[in-house]
């Protein structure tokens, strides 16, 4: 869970993480969610993944959305079943 | 018999190379009946085995050195210990000098040695004798989990506890890989969601609580449960206001650390049975030294940490059984390069309260080119599974060892002795 909060966050010793490549910023949360099912769970998604991130993004700039969203997404069980 | 790690989970769950995990699920009795863990039902004080992997293949023969063995100093002109300089320990071995914090362990009773102890395998590779010392099946790579962990599944349940089975380092091991319980911890200090911000750790720990809590099934959930749990016993342990008792000042690095944050679990309460470290530096092609060099500093850690350890716990070190291994031993003979290269038989040492202690145990094979492995290798009169099926029946109380040690028939009349008969 750490590891996929820093690669989030691109803040991972020795790696470079370039998400604007495969999931750019967004205000549109909707948006967001859908490139991080399909970039990251493959289209996996639950339900509650998806409502945890909505709650836990409410607020939050495009930057620090994107980057919980995927650190979420990278931790969560969901990915951490594949 | 080896497990498939396929089958379904039969109890708790596991924490598989301490990727998944952290976050409370508001798990307050486990902390509170922590102190139940002191004692099982029995009265009995519960029993702990500290596992220490010398990875690298130590060199025995100067850990433990058979100063005695006139082939000793014959083979090795350059990096023999120097019989003035060697810690006598029976006229005949000696311990090396950067181990003497560990001469007063062997004076009290509390410390033995076992000589001419490995595989039966052959291999003078790294990777697969460590696989075989650590799977428990010399010569079969097939198997797919620890003996360690065959152990802890076989072994009677007892209360439930995350902390059952814990390897410091960043992920777990061979030895403890497989179905049964298992932490891996690198740091009791840092084990957690980690944020330098308190507010976004909360938030990052109540998301991930929330989405394990109902999505996931199975051995991720209960992972999850497994590491949730810990980090919150650890959070109110303060393991970073820890001081040592007695005295006790472990050594700077891993090593120390590792030992310190063991004994620090020891002491809580918090129903550890099984401790596992290691550490590396031991593969001394170059350079090796004699009582000074580069062997000796990575003796001196080690000697001084485990000094370090007992001393700590005291009183307490009667419930516990500190084993060293090291996958292979090294060449009788130095090479051109003033170090040692890989070879069979090895020295490994027990400390514990009730260890038979200040003796060596093992049948000693000598020196001599005739009586060597393959012409060149201290040979091997102790087979590794016999030493640790030993420590296992009689300090651990295991009865299936045949389930831990697939395809070895274990037998009392083999023990080394280093422990006494229960």
């Amino acid at each position: 869970m750490n590891v996929a909060v820093a690669i989030a966050a691109d803040r991972l010793p020795g790696v470079r993480v370039d998400l604007d490549r495969v999931i750019p910023e967004t205000g549109d949360l909707n948006r967001l969610l859908a490139r991080v099912d399909e970039v990251i769970l493959a289209g996996s998604m639950s339900e509650r993944t998806e409502a945890v991130i909505r709650r836990e993004t409410s607020g939050l700039g495009a930057r620090e959305a994107r980057a919980l969203a995927v650190g979420l997404g990278l931790g969560g069980p969901e990915f951490q079943v594949q | 018999m080896a497990r498939d790690p396929l089958v379904p989970v039969t109890r708790r769950a596991f924490l598989r190379a301490g990727g998944l995990a952290l976050i409370s699920f508001g798990l307050d009795p486990l902390f509170r009946a922590r102190a139940a863990f002191a004692r099982e039902e029995s009265g009995r004080s519960r029993r702990v085995l500290v596992c220490l992997f010398q990875r690298g293949a130590v060199d025995g023969l100067s850990m433990v050195v058979p100063h005695g063995d006139p082939d000793y100093y014959r083979e090795r002109p350059r990096i023999a210990i120097p019989r003035s300089e060697v810690v006598d320990l029976d006229g005949h071995f000696g311990l090396h000098p950067a181990l003497g914090g560990l001469a007063p362990l062997w004076k009290e009773g509390t410390l033995a040695a076992v000589h001419a102890v490995g595989s039966p395998d052959a291999t003078r590779s790294h990777f697969d004798a460590q696989d075989y010392m650590e799977s428990g099946t010399p010569g079969n790579k097939s198997t797919r989990d620890g003996w360690l962990n065959r152990h802890v599944l076989h072994a009677e349940e007892h209360r439930e506890t995350p902390f059952r089975a814990v390897a410091f380092g960043p992920q777990l091991p061979r030895i403890l890989a497989g179905s049964a319980p298992a932490l891996a911890i690198s740091d009791l200090r840092a084990f957690g969601i980690r944020s330098r911000r308190p507010e976004v750790r909360d938030r990052l720990t109540r998301a991930f609580e929330d989405l394990y809590e109902t999505s996931a099934t199975g051995i991720v959930a209960s992972s999850a449960a497994e590491g949730f749990a810990a980090a919150e016993i650890l959070k109110k342990m303060n393991p970073g206001d820890y001081r040592p008792a007695n005295g006790a000042n472990y050594p700077p690095g891993r090593l120390g650390r590792s030992l310190m944050q063991i004994a620090q679990l020891i002491k809580a309460d918090v129903g550890l049975e099984n401790a596992f470290a290691d550490g590396g530096g031991w593969d001394t092609h170059i350079v090796q030294g004699a009582a000074q060099g580069a062997l000796a500093t990575r003796l001196r850690e080690m000697g001084d940490s485990l000094a370090a350890f007992s001393r700590d716990l005291g009183d307490r070190m009667r419930d516990v059984v500190v084993l060293t291994m090291s996958e292979f031993g090294r060449t009788v003979a130095e090479n051109g390069s003033n170090g040692t290269d890989h070879g069979h038989g090895t020295a490994m040492l027990v400390m514990g309260g009730g260890v038979r202690g200040g003796r060596l145990h093992g049948k000693w094979p000598g020196l001599a080119a005739a009586d060597r492995f393959q012409g060149r290798d201290l040979a091997v009169t102790t087979d590794f599974r016999d030493l640790f099926g030993e420590i296992l029946a009689r300090h651990a109380g295991a009865t299936q060892l045949g389930e831990v040690f697939p395809g070895h028939t274990i037998s009392p009349d083999r023990f080394p002795g280093v422990l006494p008969v229960t």
